[in-house]
């Protein structure tokens, strides 16, 4: 009797305990949100305002003197159809690659028993400390002869020593008995790897999948050290140039007006889009209990 | 097994350093896989097709040349090594090309990588003119002396070339001013607002111009003098000006025979004062430390601000036209007389357009001396900076150049203007381009100027470049700044304290190299080099944006 | 959730077996330990230059040896003091302040269920991220100036004066802070939340059913549940110490606020390390990496000593 009052009692406190608690929580998402996007909705309104406007400051959340000619700046550049090609193409086989390699090799390091494993570790994590720096980098790369090549923006960057540790740490986070029953069914390594470890660990791999794509879509230093072809050029790098003859804006043709500030605003455009296209498609993963399908009790 | 682990390790360390050196700059020619082989390294028999008879028969390699980087984008079907500016060089001198375009963004670190990776065989043309002396330092030039004799280059061009002397020999071959060698900084000012004050007459002179900054004050609410940053730093050019200071260029002068800095000496302390004075009066913004030249502008457009400085005329097509389409009326203002009662005028620069140096890798100096020579025919020249007569402009009857369609988009073509003697520049930039506008009323300031900056016409090494911009962002803009908002006490003993501090940290001995070279130099006086070139006849300039509107 | 080393010593069959499994494992990683070895231990070696005085037209092996003697001229540098105290202040308030905000956003996310609301959210905070820092200078700008900013505009028309937020020192560094958390804290949020998905939902229900409230759940077993993420961002932190955003610091400072904003990435920049010198860089570098390396290691150490679990 006295049990159940207890218990009656402890339900009402928590419930409203509870209700506090996602009501905070739910204030610090919106304020957070809230000032993320107010920036933002700024941020796409100067692409879309006049250049008055723009350089006097007067754009405070909406568009003001409405006009797309930044967005078309970039847009009508010549170089621009074949920049989005590259860097769509550059991004899947980047994040493709990454993503293999980066399992392949967090994987191992990832099982305790192997000898060895916490000198691989600190191999790897070493190399995050120590940077030789961008001259040997770039002997290097040269040396590998992919210079100048599409090649130069895959290999150079391609595994990521903080990806391989969340990985390791996820992969460890999956309980032993997986792989040891799936070893008394007499699978191989790559197997338990391909069917086993990877489906539990979606999110983690959701998410290192979201940071490589990022950084490749929106890289544009190691492009412009290795990279001396016009042809070859990622996105940001000519979005790069357009901003810059916006910022020269005694440099311009005489033939068709120059591009002026307010076209950094829609460079910011062309870096956001992927992550709100592909998110969406990344979010189920985001989901609790998507790992523990595999084993109960 | 441990020592053979060891040996292994070391053996394998080993194998990896010399490998990294292998692959390092000091040895090797240039990666043959990895380079962008547009052109074939060997030397072989031109099939050159022209009937050449200006040139004695050339060995038909192929030269490298790099260019600086610009903004200018290359349009479809035209790229650095295929357009008719190339086919016309390669036409007329039997070489090959192999053009490098450094790119927009962060060429300083592409052209060191290149240079590290043993990439650079042939000339470089650089704007920054202590490159030289940097790629000097890294031991990666040769010098131009052994070839200097008949070319016709360095005869055209001998008065120019002492300023690429490094260590006695001749490593920069220099270019003559690609343009105006006086631009300078300009005050915008709403003409609108001073006539509704009752002022309608530019301040002649130094008190004039104060009275009409408190006047400003008392009968508008908006700030009379909009500038930005530290006094010491370039926006102030205008205002440094009357004072006989030089924040941009110029930074040095000789006063006594000597070569000194201008910050440190009688005239930096009484510009500091009146500057001062202007914040402590509330003559400009009190944020001006945390200002940017976008923030000004906002203040300016939004009407805040009646006066504004500027330290280069390149960021006023954006100002001008939006202050046009706010209804504002902007002019330029010409300076008043200075506080000394001198004339003052801004900052000048541009004596040299480029530096061109040569990779200590080129195997056959000869040729590309030989093309230096090339490029500064006047013929050439012709080609580069106004194309093909008949495709790109005709001749009217006065013998003046009128761009066809073709001609008037040929900006890509600025990577191959080098060579581009001053009095082409208003012609092909400065008239049609209708950027006279903002250049002439900047030019005019210093035309005339007579007291120049020796430093400018001189070799100057890197390492002191760099020491004096060092030593000026810590030592010279903190005390400008501090001592304008009151954050120290300005005193002639605080003041005279930060010059040593400036003189101990490394000043003094730039200071000292700088006099005893002026000095061998034989303490030439450069204050002739201040001339204009607009044409005398120029009816596109029309100066409408000066005080006095249409000329 | 730490796991035992197991059987590396076991013999007969089985140790057929386990070398079988190792050398699969061995050869899985092979790819990834030799991208490393090509493309991160081969360049290291090249900081050797930092103890010579290094031309690139003599090479490594043509470069005098100089020993420590750019290691003491960097450390008797004037600013080097005031370099090295403004990067460890910034860092140091940086993993204080910004450093528990991703966990907490993480932690609120978690919350609620998946709905369309949540969604907008998620994608919301994570677009600061894409700002460049030359952009948010500019917001800043627009919202703190002392005579167009919109926040002294608005404190103007409740009658106070105007602050001048951009020119304060003190103002300035919370200002570093503030705008590190506002940009990072939506993406850094993204590995907590992959985190927190893999913690079984079973443990939530019973603890519930025990009668712990929701901060007793947060504490008990969503916070351990991403300890291991927790300490792997909080010591790789530590290990960047010496270390910091060039373009942050770059792209906001000011000569009002220079003494404390001017941090070893920009510092290395005003003295002009674009200059070519390469041992100049590669000194710097060392010295940031040998620090960093010193306080990862004692991190991961005290981590592994406190129960948890390490780098390595």
């Amino acid at each position: 009797m006295v049990t159940k009052t207890k218990k009656v009692s402890n339900r009402i406190k928590t419930g409203t305990e509870t209700k506090i608690f996602r009501i905070l929580a739910a204030l610090i998402v919106v304020f957070f949100a809230v000032i993320c996007l107010l920036p933002f909705i700024r941020v796409v309104s100067e692409a879309f305002s006049g250049d008055t406007y723009v350089a006097s400051g007067e754009v405070i959340l909406l568009p003001k003197g409405f006009t797309t000619k930044h967005l078309k700046f970039i847009l009508d550049t010549h170089q621009f159809t074949r920049a989005m090609f590259i860097s769509v193409t550059s991004t899947i086989v980047f994040t493709i690659c990454a993503i293999v390699l980066t399992c392949m090799l967090a994987y191992p390091l990832s099982r305790t028993y192997l000898p060895k494993r916490r000198a691989l570790m600190f191999y790897v994590v070493f190399t995050m400390l120590f940077n030789g720096g961008i001259v040997p980098t770039y002997l290097v790369v040269k040396q590998l002869g992919i210079l100048n090549s599409f090649w130069a923006l895959i290999i150079p960057q391609v595994i990521s020593q903080f990806n391989v540790i969340v990985l390791v740490n996820g992969f460890l986070g999956i309980p032993n008995e997986m792989e040891e029953s799936a070893l008394l069914d007499g699978a191989g390594q790559f197997t338990i790897l391909l069917r086993i470890m990877v489906p539990l660990c979606k999110p983690t791999l959701a998410a290192l999948l979201l940071f490589y794509a990022v950084s490749r879509w929106n890289g544009w230093f190691d492009a412009v050290m290795y990279i001396n072809d016009r042809n070859l050029f990622p996105l940001p790098v000519i979005i790069r140039d357009i901003i810059q003859q916006g910022l020269d804006t005694l440099f311009h043709s005489l033939t068709s007006p120059p591009p002026t500030q307010a076209v950094q605003s829609a460079a910011v455009i062309f870096s956001i889009v992927p992550i709100i296209v592909v998110y969406p498609f990344l979010q189920k993963y985001f989901v609790k209990g998507v790992t523990l399908g595999g084993v109960k009790g | 097994m441990r020592k053979l682990k060891t040996l292994a390790a070391i053996l394998l360390t080993l194998a990896l350093l010399v490998s990294l050196v292998g692959c390092s700059g000091g040895s090797g020619s240039s990666g043959s896989s990895s380079n962008p082989s547009k052109a074939e390294n060997t030397t072989e028999t031109s099939g050159s097709t022209s009937e050449e008879t200006s040139e004695p028969t050339s060995s038909g390699a192929t030269l490298q040349l790099i260019m600086p980087s610009n903004v200018q984008d290359f349009p479809e079907g035209v790229t650095e090594d295929n357009n008719f500016i190339v086919d016309y060089w390669s036409e007329k001198t039997g070489f090959k090309f192999d053009i490098v375009v450094l790119p927009n963004s962060n060429a300083e670190e592409k052209l060191n990588l290149m240079f590290n990776g043993g990439e650079v065989t042939g000339l470089v043309f650089e704007k920054d003119l202590t490159a030289p002396s940097r790629f000097f330092n890294q031991g990666v030039l040769q010098p131009f002396d052994d070839y200097m004799d008949g070319s016709f280059f360095f005869e055209t061009y001998k008065d120019y070339q002492s300023k690429g002397v490094i260590d006695g020999h001749q490593y920069a071959a220099m270019i003559v001013p690609d343009g105006i060698p006086c631009s300078s900084s300009l005050y915008v000012v709403r003409k609108d607002i001073l006539n509704g004050i009752g002022i309608t007459e530019q301040p002649a002179d130094f008190d004039a111009f104060v009275e009409m900054l408190r006047t400003i004050k008392e009968k508008t609410d908006l700030i009379p003098l909009g500038v930005y940053d530290a006094p010491s730093n370039s926006s102030w050019d205008t205002i440094a000006a009357l004072f006989g200071v030089a924040p941009t260029h110029n930074q040095w002068a000789v006063r006594d025979g000597n070569v000194v800095y201008r910050f440190t000496q009688k005239e930096g302390y009484d510009y500091l004062t009146f500057c001062k004075q202007l914040y402590d009066e509330g003559l400009i913004p009190q944020d001006t430390l945390s200002l940017t030249f976008d923030s000004l502008t906002q203040l300016y457009l939004g009407g805040q601000v009646a006066t504004l400085v500027q330290d280069s005329c390149w960021e006023l097509p954006n100002l001008m036209p939006a202050s046009e389409e706010k209804g504002y009326d902007s002019r330029f203002m010409d300076y008043p007389t200075g506080y000394y009662g001198q004339v003052s005028t801004g900052s000048q620069d541009r004596f040299f357009s480029q530096a061109i140096f040569l990779s200590s890798l080129a195997k056959n100096p000869a040729d590309y001396v030989k093309m230096l020579d090339f490029l500064a025919l006047p013929e050439t020249i012709e080609v580069n900076n106004y194309g093909i007569e008949g495709e790109h402009f005709t001749l009217d009857d006065g013998g003046n150049r009128v761009l066809t369609e073709a001609g008037e988009n040929l900006q890509w073509a600025v990577y191959y203007r080098n060579i581009f003697p001053p009095e082409e520049w208003y012609p092909v930039y400065g008239i049609n381009a209708n950027w006279a506008e903002y250049y002439y009323p900047s030019e005019r300031h210093s035309v005339g100027a007579t007291d120049f900056d020796p430093v400018e016409f001189m070799p100057q090494k890197a390492e002191d470049v760099t020491k004096t911009d060092e030593l000026k962002e810590t030592i010279i803009d903190q005390f400008y700044a501090k001592a304008l908002t009151g954050e120290v006490e300005l005193t002639e003993e605080t003041f005279n304290a930060m010059v040593e501090d400036w003189l101990a940290s490394g000043g003094q001995q730039i200071q000292d190299n700088y006099t005893e070279q002026y000095k061998a130099m034989g303490s030439p006086d450069f204050s002739g080099s201040y001339i204009s070139y607009l044409p005398a006849e120029h009816p596109e300039y029309t100066g409408k944006y000066l005080w006095e509107g249409h000329e | 959730m730490k796991r035992s080393r197991s059987g590396t010593k076991t013999a007969g069959p089985k140790k057929m077996g386990n070398f079988r499994r190792h050398l699969s494992l061995y050869m899985m990683a092979g790819p990834g330990l030799l991208f490393f070895f090509v493309m991160s231990y081969i360049p290291i070696l090249f900081l050797v230059v930092a103890f010579q005085d290094f031309r690139v037209g003599k090479g490594i092996l043509g470069s005098d040896f100089v020993g420590l003697q750019n290691f003491i001229e960097l450390m008797t540098d004037r600013m080097f003091p005031m370099v090295l105290r403004n990067t460890i202040t910034l860092n140091l308030m940086k993993i204080v302040l910004t450093f528990p905000m991703p966990i907490i956003l993480a932690l609120c996310f978690n919350e609620f269920r998946p709905s369309p609301w949540k969604k907008v959210c998620q994608t919301v905070v994570y677009l600061p991220h894409f700002f460049s820092w030359v952009i948010v200078a500019s917001m800043l700008s627009s919202l703190l100036n002392l005579n167009t900013g919109l926040v002294n505009m608005a404190i103007r028309a409740m009658g106070g004066t105007p602050v001048a937020f951009l020119t304060d020192k003190s103002i300035y560094k919370m200002l570093l802070t503030v705008t590190e958390i506002w940009k990072e804290a939506g993406w850094g949020s993204i590995i907590y939340i992959a985190a927190l998905t893999a913690i079984n939902p079973e443990l939530y229900e019973a603890a519930a059913i025990d009668g712990a409230g929701k901060w007793k759940q947060v504490w008990h077993i969503s916070l351990p549940g991403i300890r291991s993420t927790i300490m792997i961002m909080l010591i790789l932190s530590f290990g960047s110490i010496v270390s910091g955003s060039f373009e942050q610091v770059f792209m906001t400072k000011n000569t009002a606020v220079y003494e404390v904003a001017e941090i070893i990435p920009t510092y290395v920049y005003t003295k002009g390390i674009t200059n070519m010198d390469i041992s100049y860089g590669a000194t710097v570098g060392l010295f940031q990496s040998v620090i960093g390396f010193i306080l990862v290691t004692t991190t991961n150490w005290l981590s592994q000593k406190l129960g948890g679990d390490g780098l390595w």
